[in-house]
């Protein structure tokens, strides 16, 4: 097969990167607050002005940015907050990747992959709240805007990238399956690079008010920045937040041969559903440790190969614990290093699985493992190498991304720094 | 100006109201168009053509209707949108619409 190496396999590499995060709204400045291990929570100024008597009314919100380099006005009038912020963020991926090599690549061999858990659902809130007593007044763009597909398409359409164009829903997964697939389609041959991300934008009243009714969304309210504590003791649950991250990903023999920069290859990735419950993980882990396993072995790996674990950590008891369990029974006791991005970032639903992979790959290449943020001491450090209170230092190595979203879905990825 | 409220907050007194001139409602028109296109309302004038100079898009001519539809009270049938070439063959179907002479 074209581009395989001499395993047979074809080999996927990240040239792009992109993000509007909480943690900052490009990648340097994202890792630098993720290394700093300071949460990005705060009150929500638009939630508490909304006076719904919201149970939450903290965030983890992407810091204002111009948006007219990236987008003209007429279209932003178009485009939903969540579109937006993935289509600013991979702008910057497309442009760190080199923009003219992309387009150069016959438009049919370049794809869109795009998570997200929530879609257009916050724009769609808005409408019914000003429209809903008159639908008929309501915009005229309001399905394009709302359509959970937007992202992907208006990135697709700002390219002419002319390949195949999916959203994934897997829930708080979506965005490590957007980038798994993806890799996955290069691999098969279907396409020989693509856009592939996660985002959401669910700081709403009405989505904030909806996960504080299932208890899963941290009360400390009078200490935001202390709320989200991934594998922490006195965790209590996970803080809302939103933003995009997107990575480009290629054909690795072309983007050798185009002298593209290389931030490492998309090696492993494999996911399943634990069939369970609707929201919980279950709590014996095991079908998510299987999941792990598949992904290592996936990248031709054995697990005591992986240098450390961005954890899916939200923060929540009953993820934590079952994501340490996984933990336990994959790498048989016998834990790297684990650090989880949503202690700093809070949860982005779709969001997170891009940008803790992105930020993983970083971490992988530079060999930090950053300590996770608030987290003082954990119940789970018999189960699992929780990093706390300072960064360690690894040998360069893969690390394993983990993502698990409800109705049971587990996605994990392994990304290999470059040799 | 956002047109996506009313112009005519009370809506039921239209009917009494005095009817908008020539100017008025040429300038109704052309901040709809402004709005949908991103622009300023001076960028556009009655000879804009949204097809050739804007590249205006089937949605979009639907917003600038359903605009004009809520600040004026007046059903725009999807035919005069599509026959309009400039904005002022647009003011000028408008002001038959509305009854009166352009």
């Amino acid at each position: 097969m074209k581009g395989a190496s001499p395993s047979g396999r074809v080999r996927v590499v990240v040239t792009g990167l992109g993000v509007k995060s909480p943690a900052g709204n490009d990648v340097e400045a994202a890792y630098a607050r993720l290394l700093a291990a300071e949460s990005t929570a705060v009150v929500a100024k638009h939630l508490v002005e909304a006076e719904r008597d919201l149970a939450v009314e903290m965030a983890c919100l992407v810091p204002e940015f111009e948006v007219e380099p990236y987008i003209t006005r007429r279209e932003r009038r178009q485009l939903d907050r969540a579109a937006e912020l993935l289509l600013c963020a991979a702008v910057d991926a497309v442009s760190d990747a080199g923009e003219l090599a992309l387009v150069d690549l016959p438009s049919s061999r370049v794809g869109v992959q795009v998570g997200t858990g929530m879609g257009g659902l916050g724009t769609m809130e808005g409408t019914t709240f000003d429209y809903g007593a008159h639908p008929m007044t309501m915009p005229v763009h309001t399905v394009p805007r709302t359509m959970a597909n937007s992202p992907a398409c208006r990135v697709a359409m700002r390219y002419g990238f002319r390949g195949n164009c999916a959203t994934y829903a897997t829930a708080c997964a979506s965005g490590t399956t957007a980038i798994g697939e993806a890799a996955r389609r290069i691999r098969y041959g279907e396409l020989d690079a693509a856009v592939a991300g996660g985002v959401d934008a669910p700081v709403t009243t009405t989505i904030v008010g909806a996960f504080a009714k299932m208890r899963a969304l941290s009360r400390r309210c009078d200490e935001p920045d202390r709320a989200s504590r991934p594998f922490d003791t006195d965790r209590d649950g996970f803080v809302m937040g939103e933003g995009a991250a997107v990575l480009v990903l290629e054909r690795r023999d072309l983007a050798l041969a185009r002298g593209a920069r290389i931030y490492g290859e998309i090696t492993g990735y494999a996911a399943n559903c634990d069939a369970f419950h609707i929201a919980a993980p279950d709590p014996e882990a095991v079908t998510a440790a299987e999941c792990m396993r598949l992904a290592v072995a996936d990248a031709g790996l054995s697990p005591g190969d992986i240098g450390h674990i961005s954890a899916h950590g939200t923060s929540t008891v009953l993820n934590d614990r079952a994501e340490a369990t996984a933990v336990h029974r994959c790498f048989a006791g016998q834990s790297p290093p684990l650090t989880a991005v949503k202690g700093v970032s809070g949860h982005l639903i779709g969001g997170s699985g891009a940008l803790e992979a992105l930020l993983g790959l970083l971490c992988a290449d530079r060999g930090v493992v950053p300590a996770v943020a608030n987290t003082l001491g954990s119940p789970e450090a018999d189960l699992v190498d929780v990093v706390i209170g300072s960064r360690r230092t690894i040998a360069r190595g893969p690390v394993l991304s983990n993502s698990f979203g409800f109705g049971g879905q587990n996605a994990c990825l392994v990304l290999t720094p470059p040799a | 100006m956002d047109l996506s409220t009313p112009l005519d907050p009370g809506g039921t007194e239209t009917a009494t109201e005095p009817a908008l001139s020539r100017a008025e409602l040429s300038l109704t028109v052309r901040t709809a168009v402004s709005d949908v296109l991103g622009t300023e309302v001076g960028d556009i004038d009655e000879a804009t053509d949204l097809g050739n100079d804007f590249g205006i898009d089937s949605l979009e001519l639907m917003d600038v209707g359903s605009r004009l539809e809520n600040a004026l009270r007046v059903k725009i049938p999807v035919s005069d949108l599509l026959e309009a070439r400039t904005v002022g063959d647009a003011v000028d179907l408008l002001a038959r619409r509305m009854g009166r002479a352009a």
